[in-house]
């Protein structure tokens, strides 16, 4: 990364020519063909950005697993920014994920194009990384969203489609991929403090307390560098009484990064990452008539949880030619539930390592290469989980070839082999293809099609309990569920101030798991069905005179589960249309705007709630926003929900109500 | 196109405005007893009916299973869950909120239970409270088709752990003393 004044140094790299590509945001990228470094000597460039009123994601990292222009990568890729996520207030990343062209949530659930659905935290159709390490739990394989360090968040980069080609399991649906920010040069601190209350509920009737309900966070980060060692550190403290009954909770995290240069060619990463939240638990409302009640029996249902990661990696440039990557991670998880009247907890661990190779055969020729391995280990009582154990290896291989200047061809294949402590094997080959075409100076084509997979869970594989009443039952025969999936887009901008992107897809699913209940409604997770998801994808960017600036995307889904006699139903949980436009007014060093987000009524949900049904109707959110900047000061302030529209995003459970939010931090 | 573009967002979000404001109450709830039964194991064949009985008293004698206060009988039959409500004339707690299995050409016997409303890993029923002129609401019960075996369970000794000693009810008369009902003999 360059200094704040646009100096840049790139160091280490032998005599050759190379490519240069200078992003920046509200600037056009540039790529620089032909710059020439010859021996001994040093290359002086001065690169002029032409200012663009629609930010284009510049370099992406997720989406062939090595940085490329995101004009190369042949999968549709959505970047969410930093400066984004903190001017929304949000304390968890997915409070804002919904935001993303083609990304749905549903119950704390990631949905990427469809991918997910909803199964009550257990399992994820979408892989979820922090900084290319896993980050879904060993034993559910959720994503922890409070253990995600929100403040940390330089940009989140959502790659569509299967991409089990590279990233192997549970790339199913697509691939999120949450970078944090890197040490800086110069020393720096931020401290940023939120506050924020829920208003009453629109019904009298459905007020459960006189109590102000109200969310409060405060954080702080340093960043320095001593020597070759360059430290960020930072912590967060975050309480909220919820808007629910149960609704409470607390949370205290720790993050910190280290990255020592032993070289210019050799740089070693460090990150450590705590988390600790205590909070009440709620799984269903008491009735319509009292939605934000829990039922009296579930009243002080808690879980207390930990996390903790530590993520290591070496990054080594080689001959020049070769950039050699090696990676380690360990997350640990532990919870302990006091729900229903019943104690059970889970201790899990997931060690994780890498070794990835970046050979550039020739000029215009990339070749990627990797292995991987996973082992998770789970230890609860028999009444959850039992102790439990899983190992993935796999080995992948890319290659990119800039066939022409203008047209970049991929192709890719990882082998997987996976076990269980049950004896059970599974080996999947995971196969992708894909092209970028420039077809013109303001136009890019893109297709791809590849194959996904999701190996089972160990808690789908295992769990032996009782939600809600319902006995839930072990099956060891569980098997993966797999896709293949295809789509076309193409980005133009129109002008400076334009930018529209669009994308068909379609997928196929085989072997879908999902929660049944049997004739004596024990419940098991099951391979049950084909579905298939199709749909279209649009997203627009359009700024005048720096001043006004829309943003918009539409997603719209076909997702039918197939039957072996022919007949088909909606996918669960998968809304048709979902649809998000923002509004920013942008004057006098400040801003202010409203965002409007749709998503149309989900026609069919579980079959363990037939009666609930009727809670899912379409869901129309307005909010609110303003921002203001002085100096090293800036301000946030949100409105969410303003119109104070009563939702429900699954049965049983209404969304969040209207709660008003400030935001200050400052950096020094 | 930018003025068009404009449209379009102020149409979404004045739709948006104007579209109602989502969920809201249902009818207000009469003074009664509202949960869901959830139903573990399979719908026995020879099912005839399945009621929810409340009581104010836990019944200690013969004579007490009789003095039902108030019952639902329009569960339906082999579903997974069924949302119930029953009708309470007069507030205060109720000690005892069962579900009876009839079978086939039987009566209603206090064998075959399916379970009772309890919280937790509780020794014994845990009361309801009905205040004037509301619902107690959320009073969900499981009822489990595996107690009419009889083994032992521990769902078996918080419901029923406490009653005293009785005979058979078979030959008990259909109609009890406060009018019948589920859970002592009577019919409907």
């Amino acid at each position: 990364m360059s200094g704040g004044d646009g100096q840049f140094v790139v160091r280490g790299i032998p005599a050759g020519t190379y490519v240069l590509s200078v992003s920046l945001i509200g600037y056009r990228p540039v790529s620089l063909r032909g710059v020439r470094v010859d021996p001994g000597r040093a290359t002086e460039l001065t690169v002029r950005l032409v200012p663009s009123a629609v930010e284009m994601p510049g370099v992406v990292v997720t989406a062939t697993k090595r940085a490329q222009s995101f004009e190369e990568a042949p999968v549709s890729v959505s970047v969410l920014r930093g400066a984004e996520i903190a001017a929304r207030n949000a304390t968890t990343l997915d409070e804002v994920l919904g935001v993303a062209p083609g990304v749905h949530m549903v119950g704390g659930q990631v949905n990427v194009r469809g991918s997910s659905g909803y199964s009550r935290g257990t399992g994820s159709r979408v892989l979820v990384l922090v900084d290319g390490f896993p980050a879904l739990s060993a034993d559910v394989a959720d994503v922890k969203w409070d253990a995600i360090p929100v403040a940390q968040v330089d940009r989140v980069e959502v790659v569509k489609g299967a991409g089990s080609a590279l990233y192997g399991t549970g790339a199913l649906g697509g691939v999120i991929n949450v970078l944090t920010k890197t040490p800086g040069e110069t020393p720096e601190t931020t401290v940023n403090a939120l506050g924020g209350v829920y208003t009453d509920p629109r019904y009298p009737s459905w007020k459960w307390t006189d109590r102000t309900l109200y969310l409060s966070g405060v954080d702080g980060s340093h960043s320095r560098r001593v020597k070759a060692l360059r430290l960020l550190v930072a912590g967060a403290r975050r309480y909220s009484t919820g808007f629910k009954e149960n609704g409470r909770s607390s949370k205290y995290s720790g993050f910190g990064k280290f990255q020592y240069l032993f070289s210019p060619k050799t740089v070693a990463t460090l990150t450590l990452n705590g988390a600790s939240e205590d909070h009440d638990v709620i799984i269903q409302w008491k009735d319509r008539n009292q939605p934000l009640e829990v039922p009296d029996g579930a009243v002080g249902d808690k879980t207390l949880s930990r996390k903790l990661n530590v993520n290591a990696q070496v990054d080594h440039l080689g001959s020049g030619r070769v950039a050699t990557r090696i990676r380690a991670s360990l997350f640990r998880t532990w919870f302990d539930n006091d729900v229903e009247g019943r104690q059970a907890g889970s201790r899990a661990v997931k060690w994780w390592g890498e070794a990835q190779n970046e050979f550039r055969v020739a000029r215009g020729v990339v070749l990627t290469q990797g292995i991987e391995a996973t082992v998770d280990r789970v230890s609860s009582a028999p009444s959850l989980f039992g102790d439990r154990a899983s190992k993935n290896f796999g080995f992948y291989a890319q290659g990119d070839v800039e066939a022409w200047p203008a047209l970049t061809l991929s192709a890719g294949a990882r082998y997987d082999r996976s076990w269980r402590d049950d004896g059970r094997t599974e080996d999947q080959m995971s196969p992708r293809l894909g092209l970028a075409l420039r077809a013109t100076p303001r136009t890019t084509v893109r297709a791809s099609v590849g194959r996904g997979f999701r190996a089972p869970s160990i808690s789908e594989v295992y769990t032996n309990s009782t939600f809600a009443g319902v006995p839930i039952r072990p099956n060891p025969g569980l098997r993966a569920e797999g896709s293949v999936g295809a789509e076309v887009g193409a980005v133009r901008q129109f002008g400076e101030g334009v930018a529209l992107d669009g994308a068909v897809f379609v997928g196929r699913y085989r072997d879908l798991i999902e929660a049944r209940p049997d004739e004596t409604q024990t419940v098991r997770f099951q391979n049950v069905s084909r579905g298939r998801i199709a749909g279209a994808e649009v997203s627009l960017q359009a700024d005048w005179r720096r001043t006004v600036h829309l943003t918009a995307n539409a997603t719209y889904l076909d997702a039918v589960e197939q039957f072996p006699d022919g007949g088909s139903l909606p996918l669960p949980y998968r809304p048709r249309w979902v649809a998000n436009a923002t509004l920013t007014l942008r004057r006098w060093g400040g801003h202010a705007g409203g965002e409007f987000r749709y998503a149309s009524r989900i026609r069919r949900g579980s079959a363990l709630f037939p009666e609930g049904s009727r809670d899912l109707i379409p869901i129309y959110l307005v909010d609110a926003f303003a921002g203001v900047e002085v100096g090293r000061v800036s301000a946030h302030l949100r409105v969410r929900n303003l119109l104070q529209y009563h939702y429900a995003e699954h049965e049983r459970s209404l969304g969040e109500i209207r709660n008003v939010s400030l935001s200050v931090s400052g950096k020094f | 196109m930018r003025s068009f573009l404009s449209f379009i967002f102020l149409t979404l979000l004045l739709h948006g405005c104007g579209v109602g404001h989502g969920l809201g109450p249902g009818p207000p709830d009469a003074m009664g007893i509202k949960g869901t039964i959830t139903f573990v194991g399979k719908w026995p064949e020879e099912t005839a009916d399945v009621a929810v009985a409340v009581y104010k008293k836990r019944p200690q004698k013969l004579a007490d299973f009789f003095a039902i206060a108030a019952w639902d009988t329009a569960v339906t039959l082999g579903v997974a869950r069924y949302e119930y409500f029953v009708r309470i004339e007069d507030p205060g707690d109720y000690e005892w909120v069962v579900i009876a299995w009839q079978k086939k050409g039987g009566f209603w016997n206090v064998n075959s239970l399916l379970g009772c409303y309890h919280v937790g890993q509780a020794d014994l029923p845990t009361p309801v409270v009905v205040e004037p002129g509301r619902a107690a609401k959320g009073i969900d019960i499981v009822a489990d088709f595996g107690l009419l075996s009889g083994e032992d369970s521990s769902v078996r000794r918080t419901c029923m752990g406490f009653l005293p000693p009785l005979p058979a009810l078979k030959s008990l008369p259909r109609d009890g003393a406060t009018g019948g009902g589920p859970g002592a003999g009577a019919g409907r």
